[in-house]
């Protein structure tokens, strides 16, 4: 058997997580369809903003809960008690990083599908027979959109990165790293745009339409490079960065 | 085999290991001894790749540990001091983890968990930490593994397993496995531990079976406190009751030997125990 990656124990660590796991996850959902019942029977049938009802939830739920999972995902690594049992687990690093990275994206985004439609199916079944008047159904067809689950993994990888990174409150650092490297990048790019560009400028009608053109002019050219960096690049270089950060942990406790 | 050579350690500035060297040889349990900050733990962690070297040669069972192989892993199994479960029962936790070792066999679980009379279908996290060192230890003995490192086994163990413990471990151990037993509490591993290793000052400053340490030296209880000037005398102590003391004695016959009176001895006079051995660490 390879020693850097083998389907069988990618199941296994996978089967592991969800033994050690399923009792929060119960709770968690639990608490969230409570949630969702409060506010279904609030807004049944109230506006037609009804129609996404639960399409909005399913964003908001996948853009919050999955990152604060992405967060949590290397949680044993740095606690000193737990570190050991986790690093010694035998399988590879690789194998490691892999079956956390799908239990908060293939297999999260799978399971919010199904908690959706069957919380959403009892939920407003029970407004009819209760109210007569319901919200639309969730239905799990309407979400599929590329675009939604790439712009999540993208979101993903970072706060993935930051599982692996930071050694404690992974969510808010992270988020805090997010922001500043946001507000750098904008200050970069207004320098960059302002002082390199500068020449373009001075014969520049600033109107919304010459703007506008601007965008259009610089999008066309990099449009395809953006994209594959923003859904690609990005995300590929969070995993790597994080598999080598797992990949050079050593137990932190001295002598 | 674990083999060690020139290994170099620090944390920080500070120097744990260096240069120092050690041989371990299937068929034996290993008894790790040393003052505390010697090392013990810090050992253990780099020869299953939970620590890197900073210099030197480490292999254990053919593999580099710092490149955590589930190969390795597989035949690895290290008992922790600090223990943390996870919240799931016991039978959920063989569910999840012994699938990963290829050797573990379920009966003798049970047979251990068993003898150790601990309940079952609990919670990891309700039991008591002698209880969850009960649990930990049967899996781990369960695993066959190649390998098995006990950090501090019989802390929190009450009377009766303690000497349960001692009789499972003896009879666990096979010609091909390596047991590592790191502990202060060298009376609850007594007639259990052979070799010993001591180590001191970051290096290796013992490592000989009971057989080699009583051809070589002889231990004495007495009412009166032995001349100090005496022939001989290697170390000596007051006890209840009178005075201990370590002797040269290379005719001495095989003899019981008090590891915590060796231990004072090696670490009192380090110098004489190195010349002393010094056929059998050529040997080695």
């Amino acid at each position: 058997m390879s020693e850097i990656f083998s389907p069988h124990r990618l199941g296994l660590l996978i089967r592991n997580d969800a033994i050690a796991d399923y009792r929060s996850l119960l709770i968690i959902s639990a608490t969230l369809a409570g949630i969702i019942l409060i506010l279904a029977m609030l807004s049944r049938g109230s506006s037609s903003e009804n129609d996404y009802f639960y399409l909005l939830l399913y964003i908001g739920i996948l853009l919050t809960w999955g990152p604060i999972s992405s967060s949590r995902s290397f949680k044993e690594l740095h606690d000193k008690t737990a570190n050991e049992a986790y690093l010694l687990l035998p399988a590879s690093t690789l194998e490691k990083m892999i079956a956390r990275l799908l239990s908060v994206t293939v297999i999260f985004m799978g399971y919010l599908l199904v908690f959706m439609s069957l919380t959403s199916a009892v939920i407003e079944s029970l407004n009819s027979l209760l109210f007569g008047k319901n919200n639309q159904w969730f239905h799990p067809l309407d979400v599929m959109e590329w675009s939604l689950f790439g712009h999540y993994l993208v979101i993903q990888s970072l706060y993935f990165l930051g599982a692996a990174w930071f050694r404690k409150t992974h969510f808010i650092k992270t988020t805090l790293a997010i922001t500043i490297a946001c507000i750098g990048l904008a200050v970069l790019t207004l320098v960059i745009v302002r002082f390199v560009l500068v020449p373009s400028f001075d014969d520049l009608e600033l109107s919304i339409d010459s703007l506008y053109a601007l965008y259009n002019g610089v999008i066309d050219v990099t449009e395809i490079s953006l994209i594959t960096l923003y859904f690609v690049g990005l995300p590929v270089l969070c995993w790597s960065v994080a598999w080598l950060r797992v990949r050079e942990t050593q137990v932190s406790d001295g002598v | 085999m674990i083999e060690i050579k020139e290994l170099c350690f620090s944390y920080g500035r500070k120097n744990l290991f260096q240069d120092m060297g050690l041989t371990l040889q299937p068929g034996n349990i290993y008894g790790l001894l040393g003052l505390n900050g010697a090392g013990k733990s810090t050992l253990l962690k780099l020869m299953t790749g939970l620590l890197f070297p900073t210099k030197g040669t480490l292999i254990t069972l053919e593999y580099d540990p710092a490149k955590r192989e589930p190969g390795l892993l597989s035949k690895l199994f290290v008992l922790p001091e600090e223990l943390n479960t996870p919240g799931i029962t016991d039978q959920e936790y063989v569910r999840a983890r012994a699938p990963f070792y290829p050797n573990f066999d379920h009966e003798s679980l049970a047979r251990y968990l068993q003898e150790f009379d601990l309940p079952r279908e609990r919670k990891l996290t309700t039991l008591s930490y002698g209880q969850k060192k009960k649990f930990l230890l049967s899996f781990g003995l369960a695993c066959n593994a190649s390998v098995v490192m006990l950090d501090e086994p019989t802390n929190g163990l009450d009377i009766p397993s303690k000497g349960l413990f001692r009789r499972l471990i003896a009879e666990a151990l096979s010609d091909q496995q390596i047991f590592i037993i790191s502990t202060h509490q060298v009376r609850d591993v007594d007639s259990l531990i052979d070799p010993i290793v001591i180590l001191h000052e970051g290096t290796v400053l013992f490592n000989y079976t009971l057989a080699q340490v009583t051809s070589q030296v002889r231990m004495s209880h007495g009412v009166s406190r032995p001349d100090g000037n005496a022939d001989g005398l290697l170390y000596s102590e007051p006890t209840v009751g009178g005075f201990s003391a370590v002797w040269k004695d290379e005719s001495a016959a095989d003899g019981p030997v008090d590891l915590e009176l060796l231990f004072k001895s090696v670490i009192a006079n380090p110098e004489i125990y190195s010349s002393l051995f010094e056929a059998e660490r050529a040997d080695t």
